[in-house]
C-alpha cells in the first residue's frame, strides 16, 4: 500500500465528515452541531438488522477452500484433519505417493532403475534348451516319439527316411538347431512296419497319423 | 488466532496455510458475513451475493497472507481487506444500479426529483415544530432511505465514516484515490447528501 499524505482540514466538507465521525469541532455553532449529531444518529439507527448465514459455516468453509484450490492457493492433496480417520489417512497417503510419482525426477530415476534391472536379469538368465526337443506335441496334432541319440544324427535320419520311403511311408526331414526332425505320415496298415523301422517297442506306432521323431547328438 | 502463528503458516504456505485459513473461516466467517451484509444492505442483495463477498474476503486474505507483517491485529487487517472487497462490490453494483442525480445540463434526474418532491410533501404534511428532535429524526430517517435508494454505494461509505470511523488516509486507500481525488469524492458525497437532507437541516435550525 502506498503511503498517502494526510488530508488537511478543509472547510465545510471536512467539518461534516468530522461531525459524522462523532468528533465535531469545538468552534462549530450549536445548531449545526445538533444537526450533525442527528444525521450521525440517523445513519446509526438505519443500520440494518444483523443477517445470519443461511448455510452452515462448514459449507462456507468447503466452498472457500474449493475456490482456493481452483485458484491454486491450496494444495490439491488435503492436509490430515485433526479428527481424520484411519481410512482417510490411508487414502491421503496413497494420494501423496501417487502425486510424488508425478515428479519428473522420480519418473526418470524409476526408468533408469527398471532398465538396469532388465539388463542384469537378461545377462544372468541361462539360455533355454531348444523348444523342439522338449515339446510333446506339434501344431497339426503330430505325436512326438521318444528321441533317438546318435553320433551322426544327419546320417541316421537319412537312413530312416530311406527305409520309410522304401516301405511306402511318406517322410521328410527338417533340420533345426543341430537336430534332425523326421515327420512321418503313417497310413492305416503301416503301423507295425513303421514301428520296426523306428526302433521297436520304444517307438511303437499303434494307430495311423502324423508322427515326429527327433534324432539328436549323443 | 495468534498473529505470529498466522505469519508463520503464511510463510510456509500449502497445507499449513490451508489449515490456518480453515480455522480463520470457522472463527470469523459469521462476523465477516454480517459485516458484508451491513455494508451492502442498501443494494438489497440476496444471501448468495453476500456469501460471495464473504468468500472473496477470505480468498483475498489467502492471496495476501504472505504480505501480513503483524503491524496491527490480525482481525483489524482482515477487516481492512474486507472493506476493500466490499468497495469492489460497491463499485460494480453502483455501476449497475445507480442513476446520476443530475443530467449533463445540470437539471435533476427525474427519479431523484420525484424522491425529493415526495419527501418534501411528506414533511409539509406534518406540523412544523422547530428543533423538535423527533420530527428531525423522522425527517432524517425518511431522507436517508430515499438517499440509499439512489446512492446505495455512498451509504456504504457513510457507514464506514459514521460507524467504523475510518480515517481520511484509509478512506483514500480504500477508494484507490489520491488525497485530492478523495476530497473531491467527499465533496460530491456531501453535495448529494445536502440535496436530500437540507430540509431536515432547516427543520433542525428552525428555518422552515
Amino acid at each position: 500500500m502506498t503511503e498517502r499524505t494526510p488530508l488537511p482540514p478543509r472547510g465545510e466538507d471536512e467539518f461534516w465528515l468530522e461531525a459524522l465521525r462523532g468528533k465535531p469541532e469545538e468552534s462549530a455553532d450549536a445548531p449545526d452541531l445538533a444537526y450533525a449529531r442527528m444525521l450521525r444518529e440517523a445513519v446509526i439507527h438505519n443500520v440494518p438488522e444483523e443477517r445470519h448465514l443461511r448455510i452452515p459455516l462448514a459449507e462456507l468453509e468447503a466452498r472457500i477452500v474449493e475456490a482456493a484450490r481452483r485458484e491454486g492457493l491450496a494444495p490439491v492433496t488435503q492436509p490430515v484433519p485433526a479428527n481424520g480417520g484411519r481410512r482417510w489417512k490411508v487414502f491421503t497417503w496413497l494420494g501423496s505417493l501417487a502425486e510424488s510419482f508425478l515428479s519428473p525426477r522420480i519418473l526418470a530415476t524409476s526408468l533408469v532403475v527398471v532398465l538396469a534391472a532388465g539388463i542384469v536379469l537378461d545377462m544372468t538368465l541361462e539360455e533355454a534348451p531348444p523348444v523342439v526337443v522338449e515339446q510333446t506335441t506339434f501344431r497339426g496334432m503330430a505325436t512326438v516319439l521318444p528321441p533317438i541319440d546318435s553320433d551322426n544324427p544327419a546320417e541316421l535320419a537319412t537312413k530312416i527316411k530311406r527305409a520309410l520311403d522304401k516301405a511306402g511311408v511318406p517322410a521328410r526331414i527338417v533340420r533345426s538347431n543341430g537336430v534332425q526332425v523326421l515327420s512321418v505320415e503313417v497310413a492305416a496298415g503301416k503301423e507295425v512296419e513303421v514301428s520296426r523301422i523306428l526302433g521297436g517297442k520304444e517307438r511303437e506306432i499303434r494307430q495311423p497319423g502324423l508322427y515326429r521323431l527327433v534324432v539328436r547328438s549323443q | 488466532m495468534d498473529s505470529e502463528l498466522f505469519i508463520e503458516h503464511a510463510q510456509q504456505g500449502g497445507a499449513a496455510l490451508e489449515r490456518t485459513m480453515r480455522e480463520l473461516i470457522r472463527e470469523h466467517g459469521t462476523l465477516i458475513f454480517r459485516r458484508c451484509a451491513r455494508d451492502l444492505h442498501a443494494f438489497r442483495l440476496g444471501d448468495q451475493e453476500v456469501e460471495d463477498c464473504t468468500q472473496e474476503t477470505f480468498l483475498k486474505v489467502w492471496r495476501c497472507a504472505a504480505g501480513f507483517r503483524g503491524d496491527c491485529q490480525l482481525l483489524t487487517w482482515i477487516e481492512t481487506v474486507r472493506r476493500s472487497v466490499v468497495n469492489d462490490f460497491r463499485d460494480k453494483l453502483t455501476r449497475r444500479q445507480e442513476v446520476p442525480l443530475e443530467a449533463p445540463d445540470g437539471s435533476l434526474d427525474v427519479g431523484a426529483q420525484a424522491a425529493l418532491d415526495a419527501a418534501a410533501l411528506a414533511a409539509r404534511e406534518q406540523p412544523i415544530r422547530a428543533m423538535q428532535a423527533d420530527d428531525v429524526r423522522r425527517c432524517l430517517h425518511r431522507q436517508l432511505k430515499a438517499f440509499a435508494t439512489h446512492y446505495p454505494g455512498d451509504v456504504t461509505v457513510l457507514q464506514w465514516i459514521v460507524i467504523d470511523e475510518i480515517g481520511n488516509d484509509e478512506l483514500a486507500t480504500l477508494l484507490g484515490r489520491t488525497a485530492g481525488a478523495t476530497r473531491e469524492y467527499k465533496s460530491q458525497l456531501m453535495k448529494k447528501a445536502r440535496r436530500f437532507f437540507d430540509e431536515c437541516r432547516r427543520l433542525a435550525l428552525g428555518e422552515s
